[in-house]
């Protein structure tokens, strides 16, 4: 039976309160989550890719699919270059599907439709989404930045696929020109009661019907939403339970984020639920594609990701408004000096196996480790002579640690820079910038970090992205 | 290995004044420190043979920027760039002209123009890996502060402290140079509350970014002697370099950046070429890479000064400071006098120099025994490690 076989979540460190974002007097309630300045829809697909695939075997993965409205590239693939990073097989269907809200449950239509064909066997779908609204917007302080991941496959499955629904629609609420980098909106006075809430309303229905499910035999509705009160509308309206029966939209503590919004609350039901239970999800944006999973006992065997609310509960407050901008890359400061780095992309090619998939080299003959790969072991000379062992599943120590306030990149949007030198459990030493380390006088040499896949600030990049070290979160 | 104790002596040495030189080229570094050391030297623009060049900051100053610059016309000039050891390169290769006789007179000249390029740490365009160096010399060497605190169990205040220690050292001594940077004495407090620079280290534990040149002027030990003009014998010159680079994404698990491996190896050849049984007790002074005041700390060991883990007793007892048992930086150091990169190794030997014909002001030592002078290049990983050593003429 095709149905989820595992689920991860990514929540970036930083919240920022909605009372700060305003000129002046006091702005909304509660707080949404905030990318850090090294962060965009990739680097967070691929942190919920690895509280996915925790204790899974990447090379046995057959394709990624992630759903973003917020690329970083309008021309070259954020799955692809994920993939490449997670060390996954190079013989994989990669996929992005673009500009709509409810791409993520889309890509998990298309996977579980691949699974079930028999064209592959375990399909990776995440959402990752960092939307950018106008400043001082309510489509600003509504959103939240965030990323969700599932395994689908037909083996070990956590939740069956019971079914799926789809409705499409050219109804225009949000929107983003090509080359614009705000979302727009339309007057809410028009997109809930035309669009959003009779839409939704309409489809959740159409899919029970087709499903044969009626309100009592669905333990958990799962929907995305706008904001709060238009979100809390639809269940409503519907006969669902609010206290019991619906997902909470989160909109308190993170806010929408975006494509990546349902799958993100469907992990944060699938974090609290047990055997046997239903559950409805749905996902609003340019029509609704619906959802009916039925979990499994193996749901037990999860509870060691972070998830939603696992990556809701460690989180750092930002001390206000402009320093959000400055991580949106929105407020700049300038730039005092003149020459800059710029990385090559030839040479990031040339040295792939080490830059993205971690790799070091093991001597064959001493057996010595060093990273990145050295074609000649420092200890017995030998040359050519290696195996390409991975470091990402190594555990991680801090072997010492410092901050930087000039580093040699020209611009640093976060300053300043955390720099750290590590020990992986296999014995590889690396040193490299270290990311979302909060006080760096609370750090400790010995305690445990994780690798993070990060963006790079570097004058003129054209795709620089690598690995960083972070506390455990 | 062979030694190249007093073959080749120093004849003239020159030395613009450091610090933000907006008034002056390239051209003017080159010209007003080479004036200083013919007229020093009792020479001219047309006794000197050969050219020795040592510069870090771009390819485009080479042997030829220091012919231009002094119209010297069409004799050997030869760049030479070993990281912070370049002007320490450009004596070292230009005594080893003179020992194989191949010249009597050389130029051996190391300058830097930094200040153009704007404010901020060392730049070094080009040549870093794109993506595994991600920081700036600060952030390399708190790094090896933080290891070292943590080995030896010095708690974090005390050793703020210990490092401000050294800075306020630097400075006092600075403050009589009237060439330096900086020419202002510090108190501890203001070094234990500035800034932070790359934490743990504050802005005065971090040398500046400087402009300057040094020239010296060599000749054979014997044509000095004959010559009966004052000079100073190079008494041993080692060099040491690393094989695990950071700037090239690389590191190694046995490295320990809570020592100067490299300049420990290259203070074992000079020693053993000057025949330096104790240098403790028969180097008169130092002047040393004191960067940051924990590379400094670290050199104290690494030279054999003391013993290892035993640096902070001795900076707590004063013995480096300029009435200590060895003084070291007595010009100030990197810290104080500045830091041309391709001219403070010829710097540290003009102090050395200056010290040996009792030249040194203020700072005068009544026995300069023989001067040492390191240069280390590089970050906690690999170095190029250049030591000088610098004794009384003959005569």
């Amino acid at each position: 039976m095709v149905g989820i076989c595992s689920y991860g979540a990514y929540v970036p460190l930083y919240r920022l309160a909605r009372e700060m974002m305003v000129l002046e007097g006091k702005g909304g309630a509660g707080e949404r989550s905030v990318a850090g300045a090294d962060e965009d829809a990739l680097t967070m697909a691929v942190d919920a890719i690895l509280d996915c695939t925790k204790g899974k075997d990447h090379e046995s993965i057959n394709g990624l699919i992630n759903a973003s409205t917020s690329a970083p590239f309008d021309e070259k693939q954020l799955a692809a270059a994920a993939a490449a990073a997670l060390d996954f097989g190079d013989n994989i269907l990669t996929a992005d599907i673009g500009n709509s809200l409810r791409g993520g449950l889309t890509a998990v239509r298309l996977a579980a439709d691949a699974v079930k064909a028999g064209s592959a066997k375990k399909m990776l779908v995440s959402a990752s989404d960092c939307r950018l609204g106008a400043p001082l917007s309510a489509l600003e302080s509504n959103s939240g930045d965030g990323a969700a991941a599932l395994l689908v496959g037909d083996k070990d499955v956590i939740a069956t696929i019971e079914g799926f629904h789809s409705f499409s629609t050219d109804f225009t609420d949000t929107w983003r020109p090509n080359g614009d980098k705000f979302v727009h909106v339309w007057s809410d006075r028009f997109t809930g009661p035309e669009g959003y809430t009779p839409m939704m309303q309409a489809a959740i229905a159409a899919a029970m019907k087709k499903f044969g499910v009626d309100v009592a035999g669905i333990s958990k509705l799962v929907y995305s939403g706008p904001d709060a009160r238009t979100h809390a509308g639809i269940a409503g309206a519907l006969k669902f339970d609010p206290k019991t029966q619906v997902q909470d939209g989160l909109f308190g503590v993170m806010g929408n984020t975006g494509a990546a919004q349902p799958l993100m609350l469907l992990v944060a039901a699938l974090q609290q639920a047990k055997a046997g239970d239903t559950i409805l999800v749905a996902a609003w944006g340019d029509g609704v594609d619906v959802m009916l999973l039925k979990v499994t006992d193996a749901i037990e065997k999860m509870k060691d990701r972070h998830g939603v609310l696992g990556y809701l509960k460690s989180k750092k407050m930002l001390p206000g408004y402009l320093k959000y901008l400055r991580l949106r890359h929105l407020f700049f400061m300038e730039v005092t000096r003149i020459t800059g780095i710029t990385p090559g992309l030839a040479q990031m090619w040339r040295e792939r196996d080490s830059l993205y998939k971690l790799h070091a080299s093991k001597c064959k003959q001493c057996g010595w480790l060093d990273f990145p790969i050295r074609r000649i072991c420092p200890k017995c000379y030998s040359k050519d002579n290696y195996d390409q062992v991975k470091l990402l599943p190594e555990k991680v120590k801090l072997y010492s640690f410092s901050t930087d306030t000039i580093p040699t990149i020209p611009e640093v949007t976060d300053p300043p820079q955390g720099r750290a030198i590590i020990d992986f459990e296999n014995g590889a030493r690396l040193e490299l910038e270290m990311t979302d380390f909060g006080d760096i006088q609370a750090l400790k040499i010995g305690q445990p970090m994780e690798m993070t896949f990060r963006k790079l600030e570097r004058q003129g990049d054209v795709a620089a992205y690598a690995w960083k070290c972070k506390p455990v979160r | 290995m062979g030694s190249i104790k007093d073959k080749v002596a120093i004849i003239g040495m020159g030395c613009t004044p450091f610090g933000d030189l907006w008034k002056m080229g390239v051209s003017d570094l080159i010209i007003n420190s080479a004036y200083e050391a013919y007229e020093d030297a009792k020479v001219g623009p047309k006794d000197i043979e050969a050219v020795f060049v040592g510069n870090v900051s771009s390819s485009m100053w080479t042997g030829a920027t220091v012919t231009e610059a002094l119209q010297l016309d069409k004799i050997p000039a030869t760049r030479l760039e070993n990281n912070c050891a370049s002007g320490a390169e450009a004596l070292r290769v230009g005594a080893f002209s003179v020992a194989a006789g191949m010249y009597d007179t050389v130029l051996c000249v190391g300058f830097e123009k930094l200040k153009d390029y704007g404010s901020g740490a060392l730049e070094m365009p080009g040549g870093l890996h794109p993506i595994t160096v991600v920081g700036s010399a600060p952030g390399s060497f708190a790094k090896s502060a933080v290891q070292y605190f943590e080995k030896y169990k010095i708690p974090f205040e005390k050793g703020k402290e210990m490092l401000a220690k050294i800075a306020v050292k630097n400075h006092a001594n600075g403050a009589l140079h009237p060439k330096a940077h900086f020419k202002r004495a510090i108190t501890l407090e203001t070094a234990m509350n500035a800034p932070i620079i790359a934490w743990p280290l504050g802005l005065f534990d971090c040398c500046p970014v400087t402009d300057g040149g040094a020239c010296a002027i060599i000749t054979s030990a014997a044509t000095a002697k004959a010559s009966k003009k004052p000079h100073a014998l190079i008494k041993g010159l080692g060099l040491s370099v690393g094989r695990i680079d950071p700037f090239k994404g690389k590191f190694r698990s046995d490295v320990d950046i809570t020592f100067w491996d490299e300049t420990w190896v290259a203070a074992q050849q000079v020693y053993a070429q000057a025949g330096i049984k104790d240098p403790r007790k028969e180097i008169g002074s130092a002047e040393v890479h004191d960067c940051f005041t924990i590379t400094e700390l670290i050199i104290y060991e690494s030279l054999g000064f003391c013993p290892r883990g035993t640096a902070p007793a001795e900076v707590e007892k004063g013995s480096f400071e300029l009435a200590g048992d060895l003084p070291v930086n007595t010009d100030g150091g990197l810290k104080s006098f500045g830091h041309p990169v391709g001219a403070s190794g010829l710097r540290m030997v003009y102090e050395l120099y200056n010290q040996q014909l009792g030249r040194a002001g203020k700072r005068q030592l009544k026995d300069p025994k023989i001067g040492l002078a390191h240069s280390q290049g590089g970050t906690p990983g690999m170095f190029q490690a250049a030591i000088t050593l610098i004794g009384p003429g003959a005569n």
